[in-house]
């Protein structure tokens, strides 16, 4: 976990992980006996509606990840416990200054069509995501690809330029978020969606379900273990939850939190608690407005009380965090002092900065886990140090058109994701999402060389000097880490808490199977 | 005769137009285009302007209006911004799931809300009333989502497990016991007002000088009851399911939603989140020819049932 001596964090991590083992071991002892054959599984995802897709670019939402991650496969993936393994490349290699990357695939592959999986497809893949007319999620993290220099070396070999050092690409390719890169044929074609993926495409009705048979040439041996797979949507917990309950699906995405012990105390159910990296943070702007002052932000950052955030917001479920993220990066800042509240500091630092009874508001919206009700508990909390907040809570599509990115205190929702590629999407000058409208010279030269750094603990240290001068003057206010909380029927095996932040063992239902 | 019934169709493609200027107008007071909400947080430059590009979104308002006005001359509302598909095969099975819900709804409520009504009316006072206009003011005042989710605590995840708690096997006909929950939920809803109305009319009707006239003349009361007395209160009836049919045709909307019900009311909610201003058109527009039609189709029945009104008419 970390190189330094024991601190309060590691220790937290330590037992975070025994925490864990209990249901690890439950999955384990499962896995020893056979998986049984057949059956059909059927999913509750969280949300849906007219604009799902299975278009490989247009994943947007987690429902979309959750079908698009068993029609694809990419080249590398994520392992439960944050380990990037071989997906359908063998091996991704960068060149000395991590500015060409060699990516050889594994043979034998085919597409649910019988094709053979060759690097013409996954040069497409790149060319598909990529394009300039009809960019995908991924666009914005490749722009620093050369489109035009995309080269097939042999029928499984492919060289990938980039116009700057782009020692992140593993972490890109191994990320099942909505920017993922999934591999598709050559003749693609997103309304009949064909890949090399566990499961081979039925039926579509966007917002209400999907269906799928299993893929019974696929490359990974035996999986996967059930005949069908049914996706269903429910845009309501309750609804999720019921229909769970009734035994109208065999599993669920996203289960509250208040849920959960009623859940983990049924003997029909099981509880699927992950601990991730998954972040909610607040945003504060470092450009302008009342928090351009860093003084004003240290303030805010002491007079959270994070502990009672967790116990309040996550019902327990979560982990104290120290303002920062991507806790499991080998480069994480782990030996930076704890947080705690600090009133007496908090009031001292405003009257310093002249900002005594600050007065502002916190825009949110219900968007992700614990949004409004953490703006809720902070409105609270910041009383003590006699600030002034207000919640003004927005429908979703409000908050992203009139909001995001522009409120001086808002609040965002990240994935666990490695500090490289988060920063990418958030706090570099080309993130597309910098809300905390963050800049500083020495973090970006810093950053700048870790990019162009193939040697990984190099890269981690640097990676920790990046963290530490966020520590001190970052925007973000990261209270907590959440656990994903998922729920199955007993008579589901095979899903096992994972550290992704992505529902249900990262979708992955190549691995389940029904007790039966 | 065919003079007013061309008259009040005008009026009602006059107030379809009305509708749908109106709803136009107020999608544009929303914040946000489709091509945002489509992309939410994802809504990068890139991204957002080809989106819009592809949507036809960079036109002026009044062309998108009258573009899509063009269309439905030619009866054809166009394809849905949220996924490209035309409207009209995204919100046909949309349409057909909640009818049955409304007429399943109207099949349950109406002989059982005739039926309590009555049987209070004649037993005036007594227990059964008295217990049927506690249960119908209760159920009244409870929220349909109060209601909805109560029984589906009794019947399906709490206290039995009898019925599905949700409706989300597609087609829905092909497992009707996801239906019974949804129809109890709105047959119960709209219930205490026919009851209530029933059994008021009944007792006036019971009271007027013919019915007694009936009685002294030695007819059985059962017979003055079914033969005189309801026949006279199906004209009122008539107005009052029509009523409820209009309120349910809206009112479905809450209910679909608890019990994920692939029906018009998630389809419009989603449709306003999502900006879909073509398919949040035609839905709008079903429900307001739906309410003018029942209403159309309400007085004519009235106009057939009651001899007066069919004198007037002619």
């Amino acid at each position: 976990m970390s190189i330094n001596t024991l601190t309060r964090r590691t220790f937290l991590a330590t037992t975070a992980a025994g925490l864990i083992l209990p249901y690890a071991s439950a999955g384990s002892r499962a896995q020893g006996s056979e998986p049984r054959r057949g059956g059909r599984l059927r999913v509750g995802l969280n949300g849906g509606s007219a604009r799902d897709s299975l278009d490989a670019k247009g994943a947007l939402t987690e429902a979309d990840i959750a079908r698009q991650n068993n029609l694809y496969d990419m080249l590398l993936h994520l392992s439960p416990d944050y380990v990037i393994e071989p997906g359908l490349a063998e091996t991704v290699e960068p060149s000395e200054d991590a500015s060409e990357w060699t990516i050889h695939l594994r043979s034998g592959v085919e597409f649910h069509n019988g094709k053979s999986l060759t690097a013409r497809d996954v040069a497409h893949t790149f060319a598909y995501i990529t394009d300039p007319a009809a960019p995908g999620a991924a666009a914005s993290r490749f722009t620093e690809l050369d489109r035009d220099a995309i080269e097939v070396v042999d029928d499984l070999t492919l060289r990938l330029r980039f116009k700057q050092p782009f020692a992140v690409l593993r972490d890109l390719l191994a990320d099942s978020g909505t920017a993922a890169v999934r591999v598709v044929p050559e003749d693609y074609d997103p309304a009949a969606p064909v890949g090399t993926g566990p499961f081979v495409y039925d039926s579509f009705e966007p917002g209400v379900r999907s269906l799928y048979r299993a893929n019974r040439n696929y490359w990974r041996e035996g999986q996967p273990y059930v005949d069908e797979l049914e996706l269903i949507n429910f845009t309501d917990d309750a609804g999720r939850v019921n229909a769970l309950l009734s035994g109208q699906i065999d599993a669920l995405a996203g289960l509250p939190a208040n849920q959960a012990r009623l859940i983990d105390a049924h003997p029909q159910f099981k509880l699927i608690n992950s601990e991730t990296g998954a972040w909610n943070p607040f945003t504060m702007r470092v450009d302008e407005g009342p928090f351009a002052d860093v003084r004003v932000r240290t303030a805010m950052k002491l007079l959270v009380n994070r502990q009672q955030m967790v116990d309040q917001v996550l019902a327990g479920y979560g982990a104290v965090a120290n303002d920062l993220f991507a806790r499991y990066d080998p480069g994480y800042a782990s030996h930076l002092p704890q947080r705690e509240v600090d009133i007496e500091q908090a009031r001292f630092l405003l009257r310093e900065a002249g900002a005594e009874g600050l007065t502002a508001e916190i825009v949110t919206s219900p968007v992700s886990i614990g949004l409004v009700p953490s703006a809720e508990a902070l409105v609270g909390q910041a009383a003590l140090a006699g600030v002034n907040l207000s919640v003004r809570q927005v429908e979703p599509s409000t908050f992203f058109s009139n909001h995001f990115l522009s409120s001086p205190l808002s609040q965002t929702y990240w994935g666990g994701r490695n500090y490289l590629i988060q920063i990418a999407d958030s706090m570099l000058p080309t993130a597309p999402y910098n809300e905390t409208h963050w800049s500083n010279e020495r973090w970006l030269a810093i950053v700048t060389e870790a990019y162009a750094t193939g040697d990984d603990a190099l890269r981690a240290e640097m990676v920790t000097e990046a963290q530490e001068i966020e520590y001190e003057l970052g925007g973000y206010i990261n209270w907590g880490f959440y656990n994903k909380l998922d729920a199955v029927s007993s008579r589901v095996e095979g899903i096992v808490p994972d550290r992704t932040g992505i529902s249900l063992t990262s979708y992955a239902f190549r691995r389940a199977w029904l007790s039966s | 005769m065919t003079r007013s019934i061309l008259i009040r169709i005008l009026t009602a493609l006059l107030v379809l137009w009305l509708v749908s200027l109106l709803i136009f107008t107020a999608t544009q007071v929303l914040p946000g285009d489709a091509a945002q909400a489509i992309l939410g947080r994802d809504a990068t430059p890139e991204r957002l302007a080809a989106l819009r590009r592809q949507l036809n979104l960079e036109q002026g308002l009044v062309q998108q209006y009258l573009g899509w006005l063009g269309g439905m001359l030619s009866l054809d509302p166009g394809n849905s911004l949220a996924n490209g598909r035309p409207v009209v095969e995204m919100i046909g099975p949309r349409i057909f799931n909640s009818m049955v819900l409304v007429v399943l709804a109207a099949c349950v409520a109406i002989p059982l809300s005739l039926l309590v009504g009555t049987v209070a009316a004649v037993r005036r006072d007594g227990v059964f009333d008295a217990g049927s206009s506690l249960a119908t003011l209760v159920i009244a005042a409870l929220p349909e989502f109060v209601l909805a989710m109560s029984l589906t605590l009794l019947l399906s995840t709490g206290l039995l497990n009898l019925l599905p708690a949700t409706s989300v096997q597609t087609p829905i006909l092909s497992a009707p016991s996801q239906l019974v929950l949804p129809v109890t939920t709105l047959a119960l809803t709209i219930s205490p007002y026919m009851i209530r109305m029933a059994r008021a009319s009944i007792i006036e009707v019971l009271n007027s000088d013919f019915i007694q006239h009936a009685r002294l003349s030695g007819v059985s009361e059962q017979r003055v009851v079914l033969r005189y007395g309801i026949p006279n209160i199906l004209a009122e009836l008539v107005q009052v399911v029509a009523l409820q049919l209009a309120y349910l045709a809206g009112g479905v909307v809450v209910v679909e939603y608890v019990f994920a019900f692939p029906g018009l009311g998630t389809a419009l909610v989603d449709a306003v989140s999502s900006r879909d201003l073509p398919v949040i058109q035609a839905i709008c527009l079903f429900i307001a020819t739906f309410y003018i039609v029942v209403n159309l189709v309400a007085d004519g029945v009235s106009a057939l049932v009651n001899p007066r009104a069919r004198a007037r008419g002619a």
